[in-house]
């Protein structure tokens, strides 16, 4: 246990005091950078608030496009697995069942990384 | 170190050109990680001249010889493309800290939201950019392939697809954690190859919203053609339209200033082929080469061989890229 701010908040300030005051004394080049470390600031923030739901929800999507039972492997390990499968082989039904979970995968880590990337969606550039 | 460098250029120049050159101004112009660009005048008895020079500081950064970029600028201006002169070549590296060449100094917009907000500002400008990139590739496409440097990266008898592919799948070998999304689009690229050109073409291989210098009419002048390459003419058509180049103006898929209708009628005007199935392919294939180069930018984070937070930002930014690879496969996997 530790006391507040917690670590969301703790971040965030670092975030404020990035976007603003420092940003605001600070010249170009340097500028880019602070604009980037106030940007990963608040991907952290984000990070620690959604990360642990999002992880449950991407391991078992991907369990259910593996078909494996849990076994005690996160989200990532599951992920190096069917990129391997997807790579090693042709498996439609395989490829079918990840299409979708990706997707929503995809998603989630949007929602921490860069909110709301996922609006574009191509729709409209498929034809020719 | 800036006053040595403006020593050595102006000795190489005096050398060149067989008069006494002064070099002026000497800045540098551009954040580049990889190559400098300097920006100078050269004062000589007939005048001054805006240039600029554009460094190579290591061989470890080097796609191809300064040498054999310079040719492929004069190529490209034989064929009516719009780039800036080149001036001199130099390959010793004891002039500027290593081996550059220099070429007209072009003024205009070069940073893509400069470019984009100028677009805005000028009604008719996006469109008519998009139609100038479509004529100028049209014709950089048309020139002798035959002709271009031997360091250029070529397919030779392999379908430049099969050749990309191949040239992408070491670096995706290497990924520090290999991704499903991106697996799932090679196989789809390697499954589904598009028709090879007729004839291969010399090729940008980066021509996009930051390489183009865009000025009140339009384009002035292509820059960076370190990666240029031989290959299908529809690769450099669809990496200009690659989102990351748009900007946040996703709806405008040209470079985030136009639409591909007016990229196309540019470039068929001109008399380029626009294959459609191949377009598609090098767009999928573009998003792709994206993500994998950012996730590697992460892996040179993690390693400690470029310890940059902008590097640690793109191992967050690979989600982005897999978001779109998965989004053009829609009509691959429909949803039931």
């Amino acid at each position: 246990m530790q006391d507040r701010p917690r670590a969301a908040e703790l971040v965030a300030a670092v975030a404020r005091l990035l976007e603003n005051d420092v940003l605001a004394a600070t010249d170009a080049p340097l500028r880019h950078l602070v604009r980037v470390a106030a940007h990963l600031c608040r991907v952290v923030e984000r990070e620690l608030a959604l990360g642990a739901e999002l992880e449950l929800g991407a391991a078992q999507r991907l369990r259910e496009v593996l078909r494996v039972a849990p076994d005690g492997r996160d989200a990532a390990a599951l992920a190096h697995e069917l990129a391997d499968r997807l790579q090693a082989d042709a498996d439609p039904e395989l490829e079918r069942r990840a299409w979708p979970a990706l997707v929503e995968i995809a998603r989630g880590k949007l929602a921490v990384a860069k909110p709301g990337y996922d609006a574009w969606d191509f729709r409209t550039e498929l034809d020719d | 170190m800036i006053e040595a460098v403006a020593t050595g250029l102006a000795a190489f120049l005096s050398d060149a050109w067989g008069e006494a050159v002064r070099v002026q101004g000497l800045r540098v112009a551009s954040a580049g990680a990889r190559r400098h660009n300097l920006i100078f005048d050269a004062l000589r008895g007939s005048g001054s001249l805006p240039l600029v020079a554009t460094v190579v500081p290591s061989q470890a950064v080097q796609v191809i010889p300064v040498a054999a970029e310079a040719e492929t600028l004069r190529l490209a201006a034989t064929a009516g493309v719009p780039v800036p002169a080149v001036h001199a070549v130099c390959e010793d590296a004891g002039f500027a800290g290593g081996p550059f060449f220099v070429t007209a100094r072009i003024e205009g917009d070069t940073i893509p939201r400069h470019v984009l907000r100028r677009v805005q500002a000028q009604p008719d400008l996006g469109a008519l950019l998009a139609r100038q990139c479509g004529e100028a590739l049209a014709r950089l496409h048309a020139a002798d392939a035959g002709r271009a440097p031997l360091a250029l990266d070529r397919p030779g008898s392999c379908p430049p697809a099969e050749h990309a592919l191949l040239r992408l799948e070491p670096e995706f070998a290497r990924l520090l954690e290999p991704s499903p999304a991106f697996a799932l689009a090679f196989r789809w690229l390697a499954r589904n190859p598009p028709p090879a050109p007729a004839h291969p073409s010399l090729l940008h291989g980066d021509f996009r919203n930051g390489n183009l210098v865009v000025g009140p009419e339009g384009l002035r002048a292509a820059l960076d053609w370190e990666v240029a390459h031989v290959g299908d003419p529809m690769e450099d058509l669809a990496w200009l339209c690659v989102r990351m180049w748009r900007f946040g103006n996703d709806a405008l898929e040209v470079g985030g200033f136009a639409s591909r209708r007016t990229l196309r009628a540019g470039y068929e005007a001109t008399g380029g082929k626009w294959a459609p199935e191949s377009f598609h392919w090098w767009k999928l294939y573009g998003h792709l080469r994206w993500g994998v180069g950012l996730a590697a930018q992460a892996a040179a984070f993690l390693d400690g061989s470029v310890p940059s937070i902008v590097m640690a930002a793109s191992g967050r930014r690979v989600a982005e890229l897999e978001w779109d690879v998965l989004a053009l496969l829609r009509r691959a996997y429909p949803e039931r």
